[in-house]
């Protein structure tokens, strides 16, 4: 069972490389269809919840490219800036710069703009950015600025930090801002309250089925006799199977925080593909304040009782992906790229289960919905010199051609363009057997690098085109009819004021709220106490938070 | 003599001096940067603590809020258990963690056959060189529901668990293995200290038809007396600051009541929510007490047994 640590730990290292870090990934589906599909199932509802993009006044729109870039290249006279970009893990095995990546010196000669990579040592990437900007020497151009400045991007503008862009972003960034002029929801979430361009981010304007699902163990479900479990009662079948059947086996291994998200989705209490805060026509809800939670609790907590759930679940080092395929665990809510490698690895078999829910009717609401505005930011140094050749280097992934590069890598070389505008993979890196699978996206493409227009990870990346068995067991129950998205809410922003609050009230929320919360699923804390727990919430101004996030939501709507 | 030297100016019998002692000051000079650099400029930093540091502004565009940050960690929810905690899992160190190195050492020291010792010796402060993050993997898997160490209690009538999600065990587990870890160790600056011990005391209890134990006690024992009270006084001085890194990697919400101090509360709010100036606070809020600890325990040293650091 522990034989294989090194081969697992690697296996891992590139499951979590190709799902978590890089985003969740998209499919190439119009998003007009999967709206329409989703509108229908939710309005026949009696509390009629309505689909988040058509609550704000939005389409879900795709917005296809101009007919020629806004901004002509190569840029004559282009000039040079310096860019602060972490090295990505297989990239380095590489190149010791992203100067020596094909796709950058293609883009280099397209743009006619030259780079200079500034990498920080691997690990420490905050602290040598703090060292940085501390000093006054950033680099014109940081990818990711916004998770290593305290307070975020908009805090670093409003610091003298960043640079604000809004004058700057339709002269220097045309092909950018056309996106945030066609699309509303995008310009929405890539500006601030009073209308601020602090970053650019990437775009995206596809949907695609969430990389998180409940998961089991195929053979076993099969030898047992069951159907893919649909329900808690279904599930609770199998787990009663398995203690009888598997010895030494763990029915469940529920996370480590005993909060299993996808789970409370059906109790209307967060969760899914949401998060902890989430909207139901407008009002901000929060997790620990619904009465669905209770109710999740006290299931958690039989489930422990009847000794579904792993002993060890809280403690252990081991992920959910490695506790399902190295038989530790007969089941598990957890990335399906990364156990569907492991189980091919380890020669096991997973099948993948639709969200569960208390009744087989149920309608579950808090299913992931892709925002455009998707992650990956660009910030600009507050007094760069050379802010026209960054932000017109950027700017070349927001073009057509650009994108292609962006995503795709050498042109001619690793891709085409279809009839239709959309890049395509050659045969010969499709079929290329001299890279392994695991590092493809790193050497003929470039997975992570700076903000561009993304394509979805269907098409967009090797693997997934070249072997779809990956793609197709994560969308296996990515049209599950009674499922939508009607509850998420964008990536808000804050002022400095509010984000400090939240800062500081989630901090003792969340420890007090951690703590309790995997006492009452081990019986530590008896479920008669919860009116208590939420008292003491209060106490510790939950209140307060939500309507902190209904202030930031409101002036979302508005914007 | 001493008013021979004061009638000179301070400069000149610097001058003097110098002249003589050229090469000893020179040599001294990396030494003396050294700790200006990395053990005295940065007290200045601790100037953050008063502010609310951003670390665009830097620390003279910051702005200054006098005691802010102290008042809101101590009006903090869980700053008395956090206190409460480090002082507790401390003391508990020092309880079992502090005698146990000297007896290890006493022990060693009756052992008469060389190589068995020396084996012992070694064998015993390998765990010392393990790297803090793989003693916390192996005690995580020794005590996890199908561990040996849990096999073994459930031997003994121990219910099966994961014993590091229990709050009540939780403690036992931190000390044991701090125990287990830096015994050898700690035991080499004792049984070096006594191999300095004059054979002749020994000889002399032993005409004195003192046996073993009374040689132990009367002779090895005050020889090492003044090194225990110095590592005693070291020990307290860090009371408040030790432990961190393996709380880090052993705690979980489970045990947060009895596991969570300062030091890791601290990093969650300090550096995972980024907020440097009440980090600051905390860090110098710590190093105030460890200095009234370190003077108070220095100062009963030298009423008790007129050893003391200074």
């Amino acid at each position: 069972m522990k034989r294989h640590l090194t081969v697992k730990i690697l296996a891992l290292l590139m499951a979590l490389l190709f799902s978590v870090v890089l985003d969740p990934a998209g499919i190439r589906v119009r998003a007009e269809e999967t709206k329409a599909d989703e509108t229908e199932a939710v309005t026949d509802g009696t509390e009629d919840p309505t689909h988040i993009a058509e609550f704000i006044g939005f389409e879900a729109i795709t917005v296809d490219f101009p007919e020629e870039p806004l901004l002509e290249y190569p840029v004559a006279d282009g000039g040079s800036f310096s860019l602060f970009i972490p090295l990505a893990g297989v990239a380095s095995k590489y190149y010791t710069s992203l100067s020596e990546s094909p796709t950058v010196i293609e883009w280099i000669e397209d743009t006619g703009i030259t780079v200079e990579f500034v990498h920080p040592p691997a690990g420490q990437t905050t602290e040598n950015f703090t060292l940085l900007a501390t000093t006054g020497d950033l680099p014109d151009a940081i990818v990711n600025g916004n998770s290593y400045y305290p307070g975020g991007d908009v805090a670093a503008v409003n610091d003298g930090v960043f640079m604000d862009l809004t004058d700057l972003v339709e002269d220097y960034m045309p092909d950018y801002y056309y996106f945030m002029e066609n699309n509303d929801l995008f310009r929405k979430m890539a500006t601030t309250a009073d209308g601020m361009v602090y970053s650019i981010y990437n775009y995206k304007d596809v949907q695609a089925p969430y990389y998180m699902r409940p998961q089991f163990r195929s053979d076993w479900l099969e030898e047992a006799d069951l159907e893919v479990p649909r329900t808690y009662d279904d599930w609770e079948d199998y787990f009663d199977w398995v203690l009888e059947n598997q010895e030494d086996v763990a029915p469940f291994m529920l996370h480590p925080s005993g909060i299993e998200n996808l789970f409370l989705g059906s109790f209307e209490a967060g969760g899914g593909g949401v998060g902890r805060f989430f909207q139901t026509n407008g009002v901000i809800r929060y997790m620990f304040n619904e009465p669905g939670f209770e109710d999740y609790l006290s299931m958690m907590n039989d489930w422990w009782n009847k000794g579904y759930i792993h002993p060890d679940f809280a403690t252990t080092d081991l992920s959910r992906e490695e506790a399902l395929t190295n038989g530790v665990a007969a089941a598990a809510c957890s990335n399906t790229d990364g156990v569907f490698t492991l189980a091919k690895e380890l020669d096991v078999e997973t099948g993948t289960a639709p969200y569960p829910r208390v009744d087989e009717d149920d309608e579950y609401h808090m299913d992931i919905f892709y925002f455009p505005q998707n992650g990956t930011p660009t910030s600009f140094k507050a007094d760069s010199d050379n802010i026209e050749a960054a932000m017109k280097f950027i700017n070349y992934g927001y073009t057509r051609h650009g994108s292609g590069v962006a995503n795709f890598g050498v042109f001619d070389e690793t891709w085409t363009m279809s009839d239709e505008g959309i890049p395509e993979f050659t045969e010969e890196v499709l079929t290329q057997t001299e890279i392994p699978m695991s590092d493809v996206e790193y050497v003929f493409r470039l997975h992570t690098m700076w903000s561009k227009y993304r394509y979805g990870d269907d098409i967009s990346m090797i693997r997934n085109v070249a072997e779809t068995e990956t793609w197709d067991y994560r969308a296996r129950w990515g049209d599950d009819p009674t499922s939508d998205n009607a509850y998420a809410i964008p990536t808000l922003s804050f002022t400095p004021e509010a984000a400090e609050e939240i800062g500081e009230l989630t901090a003792d929320i969340n420890t007090y709220a951690e703590e309790m919360v995997l006492r009452f699923i081990t019986g530590d804390a008896p479920m008669s106490d919860y009116d208590g727990f939420v008292d003491r919430l209060n106490e510790l101004g939950m209140q307060r938070l939500i309507e902190l996030y209904q202030e930031a939501f409101d002036a979302f709507l508005v914007k | 003599m001493l008013k021979q030297v004061s009638s000179k100016s301070f400069a000149t019998r610097l001058k003097e001096n110098f002249l003589r002692h050229k090469s000893l000051y020179l040599i001294s000079i990396p030494v003396i940067v050294f700790y200006l650099v990395f053990r005295y400029l940065p007290i200045a930093g601790n100037v953050i603590a008063f502010q609310k540091y951003r670390p665009g502004l830097g620390v003279l565009g910051s702005k200054f809020v006098g005691w802010d940050n102290f008042k809101s960690f101590i009006h903090d929810p869980f700053a008395a258990r956090t206190i409460k905690n480090t002082i507790i899992i401390n003391l508990l160190q020092i309880v079992f963690g502090f005698p146990a190195p000297i007896i290890l050492a006493l022990l060693l020291n009756e052992l008469r056959r060389p190589l068995y010792k020396r084996v012992l010796q070694t064998a015993s402060y390998l765990p010392h060189f393990i790297s803090m993050v793989v003693v916390a993997g192996m005690i995580k898997d020794f005590t996890a529901s199908d561990g040996i160490i849990t096999d073994l209690c459930v031997m003994f009538g121990m219910e099966r668990q994961s014993m590091l999600g229990n709050v009540n065990l939780y403690r036992t587990i931190y000390i044991a293995s701090g125990v287990w870890q830096g015994v050898g160790w700690g035991s080499i600056l004792y049984l070096a200290t006594i191999s300095t011990a004059d054979p002749a005391l020994y000889e002399a209890a032993m005409i004195d038809g003192a046996n073993r134990w009374q040689q132990m006690v009367h002779v090895t024992l005050p020889v090492i007396l003044p090194i225990m009270v110095v590592q005693l006084i070291l020990r307290l001085g860090s009371i408040m600051s030790e432990g961190s890194e393996k709380t880090l990697l052993l705690y979980s919400p489970l045990v947060y009541e009895k596991a969570d101090i300062i030091s890791t509360y601290e990093y969650r709010r300090g550096l995972i929510e980024m907020d440097f100036s009440y980090g600051a606070a905390v860090g110098l809020f710590n190093s105030f007490v460890n200095i009234i600890l370190l003077v108070t325990v220095n100062r009963i040293a030298r009423k008790l047994s007129n050893e003391s650091l200074w």
